[in-house]
């Protein structure tokens, strides 16, 4: 139901681009779908947020909100004016623009609805996104820290934390998947991993498995941080907005969901099941809707297994975040291991 | 017995291999007693099907059977005895450590990469299925003797010592295609025995020291 909402809305965009003509190529096609790429990440990111608590809802025998309840939460808070400490620098105001833009420049540069890179695709390979993401986190946390309120130090100071112990299992991760696909650029990774060599081999699911819990602790979702608590002692992600009101809180929150949505389509467009893409040389506006559909469709999926373990477990202490990260860790050890143990002797 | 393996059943075997390898990180990892005894019947349930994987590779019909009582006295009777004796220590039921957990856990990865780094050396290529079964099994022998030594619990001894068990039986899986049937219902019932011997030394040492952590287990009484 949701999904047919969004894909209508896009097929009307993709209607207007590809008007009159079968398939979409040359420079005007490529700039229409660069900018079709990234106006998917924007308006489909809120979806996931409201997916996940409606699941979440009826897991618990509650009506929930509606899945539009983001949508309609942002452009309330689009149409309010903001309270700003008198102490606040630059730094406060810029950080929701890094968190709204940096998830953007990460999605140019992945497979979001086709196979094969697009112009801008080239600007960098899986370690700029990664850092390019990690940029908008560190701007978030010098922001919370700008205006000297106690919740948003403790907050970042946390978060640092959380991501100090993530950043050995991503770099794990990636490095395994350099060494698996001898490439670093997503579109080349994508097709290497779901070859017959690689798509039931252990290393491939090992770091399947790694990079979701990484997924998880970086997004604040349950066994790490509980993205609906209202108690400050206890939040990582939320206390570092805390400060923020208005348009600016709006652009925070809408950041940090496409930067949820951009993470997930690594995990699946790049990492396990690219299927469902728009081919080269044959997109049509009938493959872009399959795209989004498919894409939607996997992201469902995996809202389901977030709902399945939120609603199995509880948020773990601070102290146990090492043990949850360091499972991680030992799973992409894992898959090295597995890589040259079963590769042992292939080219 | 060095005839070819078809590459599905090599495959198979490595998918069996992470999870056997997978269970055993699951219990570096636990904390709770109960967390213990699942992963282990866990793991057993993945040897029976390493087991009967080799079996119908190799067409042997003993490896069934070592797999059908592998389920039953593992993954039932012994979990069973278990987790029995572990609800009636109700003092205590969150294991001890003499090393934490994530330093538990990268150990273990150094133990499992000496297992895969030194394990080739052992045998000479193509007697086996391949190597990765057995790389596993000797990472098995060696987690299970780490997780003896670094936890304090009675009971997680207990299921240090069954991992080293199924390491062992592995090994023998991918060295020899198993060991004959008797010789395995030997060994079953001789741990199964075990077990339950251990089970009741451990509850009376509860009763005695009114604990299960070995830790406590320091003066000599006459």
């Amino acid at each position: 139901m949701s999904q047919c909402a969004v894909v209508q809305r896009v097929a009307v965009v993709v209607g207007v681009n590809g008007l009159g003509q079968s398939e979409v190529s040359g420079m005007l096609g490529q700039i229409c779908l660069q900018t079709l790429q990234v106006l998917v990440v924007v308006l489909c990111a809120p979806l996931l947020k409201g997916v996940i608590n409606r699941l979440k809802a009826i897991v618990q025998s509650r009506r929930g909100p509606s899945v539009f309840q983001p949508y309609y939460d942002l452009w309330k808070l689009l149409h309010k004016g903001s309270v700003v400490s008198e102490h606040a620098s630059w730094i406060y105001h810029a950080a929701p623009i890094f968190t709204f833009v940096t998830p953007l420049a990460v999605a140019t540069l992945i497979p979001v609805l086709t196979a094969y890179p697009l112009p801008y695709a080239f600007m960098g390979d899986m370690l700029a996104g990664g850092f390019i993401l990690s940029l908008g986190g560190f701007f978030t946390s010098l922001a919370a820290m700008d205006t000297a309120s106690s919740f948003g130090g403790m907050g970042s100071s946390r978060a640092r934390t959380v991501s100090l112990l993530a950043e050995p299992v991503v770099i794990l991760v990636l490095f395994t998947v350099a060494l698996v696909a001898q490439a670093t650029i997503p579109f080349v990774v994508n097709q290497t991993l779901v070859s017959d060599r690689f798509l039931f081999n252990p290393v491939h699911w090992l770091l399947v498995a790694a990079l979701f819990m990484v997924i998880l602790a970086e997004s604040g979702r349950i066994p790490v941080d509980n993205p609906s608590s209202t108690f400050e002692l206890s939040m990582i992600e939320n206390s570092r907005t805390i400060e923020y009101s208005g348009q600016e809180l709006a652009l925070m929150e809408w950041g940090s969901s496409m930067k949820t949505f951009v993470l997930l389509t690594i995990l699946l467009n790049v990492l396990s099941g690219p299927w469902g893409l728009s081919p080269e040389g044959a997109t049509t506006p009938i493959t872009l809707i399959i795209s989004i559909v498919a894409l939607l469709g996997k992201m469902m999926l995996v809202c389901g297994v977030i709902v399945i373990i939120e609603s199995c477990v509880a948020k773990w202490r601070f102290f146990r975040i090492p043990d949850f990260l360091g499972a991680a860790f030992v799973l992409s050890t894992l898959a090295v291991v597995a890589f040259y143990l079963t590769e042992k002797g292939g080219p | 017995m060095s005839s070819a393996v078809p590459p599905v059943a090599s495959q198979i075997l490595q998918i069996l291999g992470a999870l056997l390898l997978l269970t055993a990180f699951a219990t570096i990892a636990s904390r709770h007693l109960v967390e213990y005894i699942r992963a282990f019947a866990a793991q057993s349930l993945v040897l029976a099907a390493v087991a009967a994987t080799v079996g119908y590779f190799v067409h042997s019909v003993d490896l069934y059977a070592v797999a059908i009582l592998t389920v039953l006295v593992k993954t039932g009777l012994i979990t069973y005895i278990l987790s029995n004796v572990s609800r009636r220590l109700h003092v205590q039921r969150e294991v001890g450590f003499y090393l934490n957990v994530p330093a538990s856990l990268l150990a273990g990865v150094l133990l499992t990469l000496l297992a895969f780094f030194t394990s080739p050396a052992v045998v000479s290529p193509g007697t086996f299925l391949n190597e990765p079964p057995l790389a596993v099994s000797v990472a098995l022998v060696l987690i299970g003797l780490f997780i003896m030594s670094t936890r304090r619990h009675a009971i997680a001894q207990v299921l240090g010592l069954l991992t080293i068990e199924n390491g062992l039986f592995s090994g023998a899986i991918a060295i020899a295609y198993g060991m004959p049937l008797i010789v395995e219902l030997g060994i079953l019932f001789d741990i199964f025995v075990a077990v339950l011997v251990m089970g009741l030394l451990v509850m009376l040492i509860q009763r005695e020291v009114v604990s299960a952590d070995t830790a406590e287990l320091r003066r000599l009484r006459g």
